[in-house]
């Protein structure tokens, strides 16, 4: 500005002097006096004195600067005088800044650039967790893995089976984790709790998950040790977070060979709308492949689903999610000690689920979640003398504020209500016999969480959760620590503990409603190598149960017979190698897990190894791809050594030992074109006949024995076909993006 | 006399006119046509640090954040190890973000150019980030192409995207083709049109890609 004035005062003495040759003769000097150029050279290092090239320097406000040459050094020449404030920047250093005073000679400034954290590089809590669909380096499973994993059929918990630390149950279809049973995994999606996850079954017939892998962008699924924002899960945690917002309007249906699905999805600049519906039917197979159970009606499901997006501001995100389905069958069950006698059993099943979350920045450095689900299960059994009807219902409330405290340290923390009720409803129409049992549990928590960034090499996580529930009004408080540590460019190790609890499961809380929370304490050790296409975990674990629920086996009814005061241990290692570079076109993975535990809780008359336990499991998943064929085609191995069960003819609770399980299920996906593929799997090609355990007549038989029959599945093998379509305006999009 | 006084007065009002106004639109050329020179990794570097001097003192502009990103972009096509690209992607991914916020911003460049970015991470890794990122970059053109279908950067990215699927697949390029060829006389109005410094990248891209569905369609032949 002072030049320009002085130029504008030139122009009018100029106008005013009428000599040219003056003003020609004063316009050369000009550029000498007041547009002299003082020059600034320097040097800029990183911390450990590394050379930056390419570094940007300059003055703030100006446009002068220069970048760093291949020695580090720079020089550069500029108008500016007096007081300035040069500024220092490279690509992963900390921006820096220099006040100084310009001399009208050399001015020498070197820099010293801090390393910034990144947190796409930096070391991050590992132990414990499996993440997926992040895109941060520690991402070991890919939301397609879960559809494309050979004998997963397509269910998200299928999938995950196939990692280290589940235990296969392959009656269950539930996970569970490092001994711990089915109800000690809890899910959330986008950060809410989910109530009755599963679709309702019969025994012996593993379930699904609701919700279709086809919905989420990421999957965490942690085996132990998971942050202090989820609590009410013992054992695991299974974080799902919904897409977001879809940028093409499209439609897709879905051919099954157990039903359809019709989707379609509406996309606005800054909002959209998917809706699905779905309708299963199990007869027209039941009808193909002969099966075990004796099916009136098999299994038929009518679904909807709902998924609205909507854009708030510069970075905030209203997400509503919505889904309902009802699910009914009947069957004949069978006495087995009478085999001639047989009991018809209808099931309907009705479910809704429903969330709305937003989550928006609040400044620079801070943002803030909150969020609200319901959930209500209806199961209505009707036996020929007896109906049970069961209620569940719950709702969640959750806010959590995360931001940065300094450029090292951040902080999350939130506060949540739960409150859930359960009722089971008895009815015999022999006797007239009426029996109530429900309860109310509201819940009340609050957690705090910090990440503290000692370097990019070393990470702390400490936090904790405060829970109150008014069922036996007590405080619970659960310490959690992390820490992790960079070995090497893409090794890290990592050490986490902690306490976690869970309410007693509904059936015990619905007899006796003042129950102590159960208990566990976790440690994990855990080291891993992340290269770009392969990875490599190991990971050991001590795992302590405390007061857990036990109950008299002849009084099951009574609340008086329930205390808390069953325990449990288990420990193990788990192995994970996924190798996606040594064979072109190849994909696989090989998860082994060891686990030793004892359990004394429930009925148990003593300390013994539960029936869902086995101490070696074995996945060996592979997927690869023909390109001339335009196929993906999929295999997966697993193997679990014997489990117990418990055989009343002998002394020994859980005493014998089932044969061992192996499967080898097959699948291919094939692109027919850019907007169809067709997809097929057969789960169990060797036809082996896995057994589980055996299922004991209630009494003796006239020779004082107890008769037991093998648990099977209805069917050695499941097939599937399906046809996969989608139209779209835009002929680039097919499936195979979910696929 | 009065002649050399007009000329006088003329050149100087030049002056001072590119002292005040015109100094960050001559930076900014200068600084496009050492980017359009570029060679090697140092020289984009080196421009880059310049868009960014510029975008430091004129916060109020968006076509300094946009060319830096643009740079970030084009390094990975200098740099052979993949494993570098994506730090400079996230560079170029905040940059285009900060780009946005600023009022007049052209959306229509900018998503393009995140459509551009999001391409570039599916090299890094196809088999594993092909699904995430085809999905994203597709997003990004659509919104761009929404917003005004007659961009030839937007058009540009979607032939290549259309081109990359049909090759993929092994059908027909020639719906590729086509809009290659309606791009490239996209890419002429916009030259008889003239920009100044707004975005023109693009037309050698054009061309080259045009190379290729002239050589395949005499192969079909």
């Amino acid at each position: 500005m002072k030049a320009i004035q002085q130029l504008k005062l030139t122009v009018q003495w100029f106008l005013s002097s009428r000599n040219i040759l003056v003003a020609i003769i004063f316009m050369s000097l000009l550029s000498t006096h007041i547009l002299a150029q003082t020059k600034i050279t320097g040097t800029i290092t990183g911390q450990s004195g590394e050379i930056l090239i390419g570094a940007n320097v300059f003055i703030k406000g100006t446009y002068d600067g220069a970048s760093t040459d291949v020695n580090g050094e720079y020089d550069f020449e500029t108008f500016s005088t007096g007081e300035v404030i040069i500024v220092a920047t490279y690509i992963g250093y900390e921006e820096t800044t220099k006040k100084i005073t310009l001399k009208s000679t050399n001015n020498n400034i070197d820099f010293l650039l801090k390393e910034s954290i990144n947190k796409m590089e930096a070391v991050v809590i590992s132990a414990g967790t499996f993440e997926g669909g992040t895109g941060t380096k520690s991402e070991v499973l890919k939301p397609l893995d879960i559809v494309t994993t050979a004998g997963a059929t397509a269910d998200i918990a299928g999938a995950l089976n196939t990692l280290p630390g589940t235990q296969t149950v392959g009656e269950e279809g539930r996970l569970f984790v490092r001994g711990g049973d089915g109800s000690e995994t809890k899910t959330f999606i986008d950060g809410l709790q989910v109530l009755k996850p599963y679709s309702t079954t019969i025994p012996n017939t593993p379930t699904r998950g609701r919700f279709s892998p086809f919905l989420f962008s990421g999957t965490s699924f942690s085996t132990g040790g998971y942050s202090a924002e989820y609590g009410q899960a013992l054992s695991s945690a299974l974080i799902l977070n919904t897409k977001e917002k879809p940028s093409q309007t499209r439609t897709d249906l879905s051919l099954m060979t157990v039903g359809a699905e019709l989707s379609h999805t509406q996309s606005w600049a800054k909002s959209s709308l998917a809706v699905q519906g779905a309708y299963y039917n199990m007869a027209p197979y039941n009808s193909v492949v002969p099966q075990s159970v004796d099916w009136v009606k098999p299994s038929e499901t009518v679904q909807a689903n709902l998924a609205a997006r909507q854009q708030i501001g510069n970075g905030g995100m209203l997400k509503v999610y919505g889904n309902i389905s009802s699910n009914n069958f009947s069957l004949y069950q069978y006495n087995v000690l009478y085999p001639s006698a047989k009991t018809l059993v209808k099931i309907k099943n009705d479910y809704v689920y429903g969330n709305a979350s937003l989550k928006n920045t609040l400044g620079d450095s801070w943002a803030y979640k909150t969020g609200v689900s319901f959930t209500q299960n209806k199961d209505d059994i009707q036996l020929e003398n007896e109906s049970i009807i069961e209620t569940t219902k719950g709702v969640h409330l959750k806010s959590v504020f995360s931001g940065d405290l300094t450029n090292n340290i951040s902080l999350s923390t939130g506060g949540e209500l739960l409150y859930s009720e359960s009722e089971q409803a008895y009815n015999s129409f022999s006797d007239g016999a009426e029996n109530i049992f429900s309860f109310q549990n509201p819940l009340l928590s609050a957690f705090v969480e910090s990440d503290i960034y000692f370097s990019n090499n070393l990470l702390a996580r400490v936090g904790g959760r405060v829970e109150y529930t008014s069922l036996n009004s007590n405080f619970y408080v659960a310490p959690r620590v992390s820490l992790a540590y960079k070995t090497g460019e893409n090794a890290q190790i990592a050490l986490a503990g902690g306490s976690f609890q869970q309410a007693a499961t509904e059936d015990l809380l619905r007899v006796n409603n003042s129950l102590d929370f159960e208990k566990a304490d976790h440690l994990i050790l855990n080291y891993q190598v992340v290269n770009p296409k392969q990875t490599f975990r190991i990971e050991g674990y001590l795992k302590r149960y405390r007061d857990l629920v036990k109950f008299d086996f002849n009084q099951p009814l009574n609340p008086l017979t329930y205390t808390n005061t069953g325990e449990a241990f288990a420990k193990g290692i788990d192995l994970f190698w996924r190798d996606n570079k040594s064979i072109k076109n190849m994909d696989y993975w090989i998860s082994y897990s060891f686990l030793d535990t004892e359990r004394d809780y429930r009925d148990f008359p003593t300390i013994a190894v539960p029936t869902f336990a086995s101490s070696h499991n074995l996945s060996i998943v592979s997927k690869y791809w023909v390109n001339s064929l335009k196929t993906q085609f999929g295999g997966t191995f697993s193997y679990a050594s014997p489990r117990t069960y418990n055989n009343p003819n002998t002394n020994q609770f859980n005493g014998e030992l089932t044969p061992s399980y192996i499967d080898l299920s097959l699948s291919a996906s094939y692109l027919a074109t850019q907007s169809i593929i067709i997809y097929g799997s057969v789960t169990n090609v060797l036809g082996r006949e896995n057994i589980f355990g055996y299922t004991y007549s209630e009494l003796p038989n006239n020779q004082g024995e107890y008769i037991g029959q093998a648990n099977q599945l209805p069917a050695p093998r499941f097939i599937f076909v399906g046809v996969f379509i989608t139209f779209s305006k835009d002929a680039t999009l097919n499936q195979l993006k979910s696929l | 006399m009065k002649n050399l006084l007009i000329y006088t007065l003329t050149a100087l009002s030049f002056f001072l006119f590119s002292f005040t106004k015109g100094g960050y639109e001559t930076a900014m050329e200068n600084a496009i046509t050492e980017m359009n020179q570029a060679k090697d990794l140092e020289n984009l570097k080196s421009v880059a640090n310049k868009f960014e001097r510029i975008g430091a003192t004129e916060s109020k502009k968006w076509l300094p954040s946009y060319y830096q990103a643009y740079c970030f972009i084009m390094m990975t096509t200098r740099e052979s190890d993949v494993t570098k690209w994506d730090g400079f992607l996230d560079r170029a991914d905040a940059l285009l973000d900060q780009s946005q916020k600023i009022k007049k911003a052209n959306m229509v460049e900018i998503l393009t150019l995140k459509g551009f970015s999001a391409m570039m991470r599916i090299s890094v890794d196809p088999s594993v980030r092909g699904q995430e990122y085809s999905m994203k970059s597709a997003g990004f053109l659509q919104q761009a192409y929404q917003l005004d279908n007659k961009n030839p950067r937007a058009n540009l990215m979607m032939a290549q995207m259309l081109f990359g699927t049909a090759q993929f697949f092994g059908s027909s390029t020639d719906e590729a083709c086509q809009k290659l060829k309606d791009t490239k006389n996209l890419f002429e109005k916009e030259e008889e049109e003239g920009s100044g410094i707004l975005p023109v990248w693009g037309k050698p891209q054009a061309e080259k890609m045009l190379n290729k569905c002239s050589a395949t369609s005499t192969q079909d032949n």
